[in-house]
């Protein structure tokens, strides 16, 4: 796996029931730009589903993806056996891959960590990105202990900041390694922010949001070319809105929704309680970044 | 009657070091007379100056060098927290001797305090000096928006507050909105990351990094007398330049350095003290790409 691989913001309607008329909506426009795969994962507002939920949306987005990108699912969580639960169903339910933080809630020592990785990746048959996390961090010795441990938990996803030097020094981990360390595949998160720095120091590939998927590979595709220069052109005009993508508190998740209600994919920019919500000023100042950026109209 | 005068773009001074670590007087001076040039209404010597790595004669003399730099131009704002109550007093009465027009301060972090005892921390010190206090309201040290309208109720002096807790464009319309006659004036900070959407939600200032401090200061009179829209296009060139600096402190000063280095200010051969991690020679190149687009390098 490589590329671009957006994380699905979760439709809900104005009650926060879930709207899977929109989610197959934003399942269809990501493949119709181009992605190469597609996530259901945090940004999701993954942990404010029950587990019916969480079941009921990963197999939307596998029936309506239909095999033609893979899925992976984050199923982490703050015990071992529950994290397994959730591995072994997604994978019963259609994931291509899974995605999973360390246990968070009460901070574990190193060793406990890759024991945790360890028994998760024994346990299912689809591979697993690590999720490095400034909370819930796999610093780049361990990352390489944990692929180590399963062939399984071959991919990392680091969002520690900064993430720059720390994909160089992840990179340069694997490369020395000579053992099964040395197949650990990386890719980039944090909202893509640092796309092509991290591609340049040994990513393959990043985990957006999903508003702007189509500049997204737009830009990744340019860069697959050759064409540098002219990508890393084209992705700075974005800074502003990326910028604004990444507010924390619930306000990334509102912000996200109200873009996709404006590019015509949902129909409620609802995100589940608790979030921050912006106010009026905020759309304001988002429509006018959008008005500027002069965004596709998305497929019918 | 304390000055309560402070508006618009206070930038946050890099510090020159050279190789060995020495304080290269001769660009600090160029630094504030540059940034004076753009007629920009006053400077700070903070956490991004790495005013923590300074040595208390280093401190004295770093401010004393702007204050005689600044030749009244600029208001000179000087960070003087600290973990105890009693060095900040002191910090803060020989800064005010210096001619510091204002202080920074935020409350002891090292040990995490109850709101009581951070006004106790805060009134002591502003019963001690004549000049207003910026408070700081930084992750690592909050003064969320309900102490600091008790904070200003306090004490006149204890009049700014900087704003840099995440997301800060919520918590300046929430700060705002509880201000009342409190008379408390909201900066804003974080490297200007947000800086017209905070100045849209009632702040007076900002304190971004002083390596472009010219495109501060245009955006902000612009937004001012009413060109919202072009102030915004306009500042959005720079998100990635932003982006880039805001990579943690280590990087940020190195990333500063570097900029100062390209459009002139600082010599050749500045760094910031350890420890900063360093960012790759690659960043560089990637900076320097970002420098060429914006037509920033050599001015």
């Amino acid at each position: 796996m490589n590329g671009i691989f957006p994380i699905l913001a979760t439709p809900f309607d104005e009650k926060g029931q879930i709207d899977f008329e929109d989610l197959e909506r934003e399942v269809e426009w990501m493949i119709n730009v181009g992605v190469n795969g597609i996530g259901i994962a945090v940004a999701s507002e993954i942990y404010k589903l029950t587990d019916p939920e969480r079941d009921e949306v990963l197999s939307s987005v596998v029936k309506q993806v239909n095999g033609r990108v893979p899925v992976i699912m984050n199923t982490g969580a703050m015990g071992t056996d529950v994290t397994v639960y959730y591995s072994q169903r997604a994978e019963e339910l259609g994931a291509n891959a899974l995605m999973i933080r360390p246990p968070s809630f009460i901070a574990m020592p190193a060793g406990e960590v890759v024991e945790f990785f360890a028994r998760v990746g024994e346990s299912v048959g689809i591979p697993i990105f690590q999720q490095d996390q400034a909370t819930a961090q796999v610093p780049p010795a361990m990352a390489i202990e944990i692929a180590r441990r399963h062939e399984n938990l071959c991919y990392i996803k680091v969002e520690t900041a900064p993430t720059v030097p720390r994909m160089a020094e992840t990179a340069a981990l694997r490369d020395a390694a000579t053992d099964a360390g040395g197949d650990l595949i990386l890719f980039g998160g944090a909202g893509g922010t640092f796309l092509f720095e991290e591609l340049r120091r040994g990513s393959v590939g990043t985990m957006p949001g999903s508003v702007i998927p189509d500049v997204f590979v737009n830009v990744w595709e340019r860069w697959q070319d050759g064409d540098e220069e002219g990508a890393e052109a084209e992705f700075r005009r974005y800074g502003a809105l990326i910028r604004t993508l990444k507010q924390p508190q619930g306000l990334d998740n509102w912000i996200y929704k109200e873009i996709l209600v404006r590019r015509g994919i949902f129909k409620s920019a609802h995100a589940r309680h608790p979030a921050v919500k912006p106010d009026r000023f905020q759309i304001y100042e988002l429509e006018q970044m959008l008005d500027e950026l002069e965004l596709e109209e998305p497929e019918a | 009657m304390v000055d309560r005068s402070m508006r618009g773009i206070f930038p946050v001074l890099a510090m020159p070091f050279d190789a060995d670590g020495n304080i290269v007087v001769e660009d600090l001076q160029r630094e504030v007379d540059w940034i004076a040039g753009h007629g920009i209404p006053g400077v700070a010597i903070a956490l991004g100056s790495e005013v923590y790595k300074l040595s208390d004669e280093e401190r004295a003399f770093v401010l004393k060098t702007v204050v005689d730099a600044a030749k009244g131009r600029l208001k000179v704002v000087m960070n003087t927290g600290h973990e105890g109550t009693g060095v900040s007093i002191e910090y803060a009465k020989s800064a005010q001797d210096l001619g510091a027009s204002a202080l920074m301060i935020r409350p002891p972090s090292f040990a995490q305090l109850s709101g009581s005892e951070v006004t106790k921390y805060f009134v002591a010190i502003a019963e001690a000096i004549d000049i207003p206090i910026f408070m700081q309201d930084v992750v690592g040290s909050q003064v969320p928006p309900p102490l600091a309208v008790q904070l200003a109720k306090a004490h006149e002096n204890l009049c700014y507050i900087k704003v840099e807790v995440a997301p800060s464009v919520p918590r300046f319309a929430d700060l705002v909105a509880r201000t009342g006659a409190s008379g408390l004036i909201p900066f804003g900070g974080s490297g200007g990351q947000f800086l017209l959407e905070e100045a849209r939600r009632g702040s007076q200032g900002s304190m971004p990094w002083a390596v472009i401090p010219d495109v501060y200061a245009r955006v902000w009179d612009d937004f001012q007398s009413g060109n919202e829209v072009d102030a915004e296009i306009q500042y959005r060139r720079y998100a990635a330049l932003n982006r880039t600096i805001a990579q943690g402190m280590g990087a940020a000063m190195w990333v500063n350095d570097w900029i100062l280095i390209r459009r002139g200010v600082f010599q050749e051969t500045s760094q910031p003290r350890q420890p900063a991690p360093r960012p790759d020679d690659q960043t560089r190149k990637e900076l320097d790409a970002m420098l060429e687009e914006l037509d920033l390098i050599g001015k």
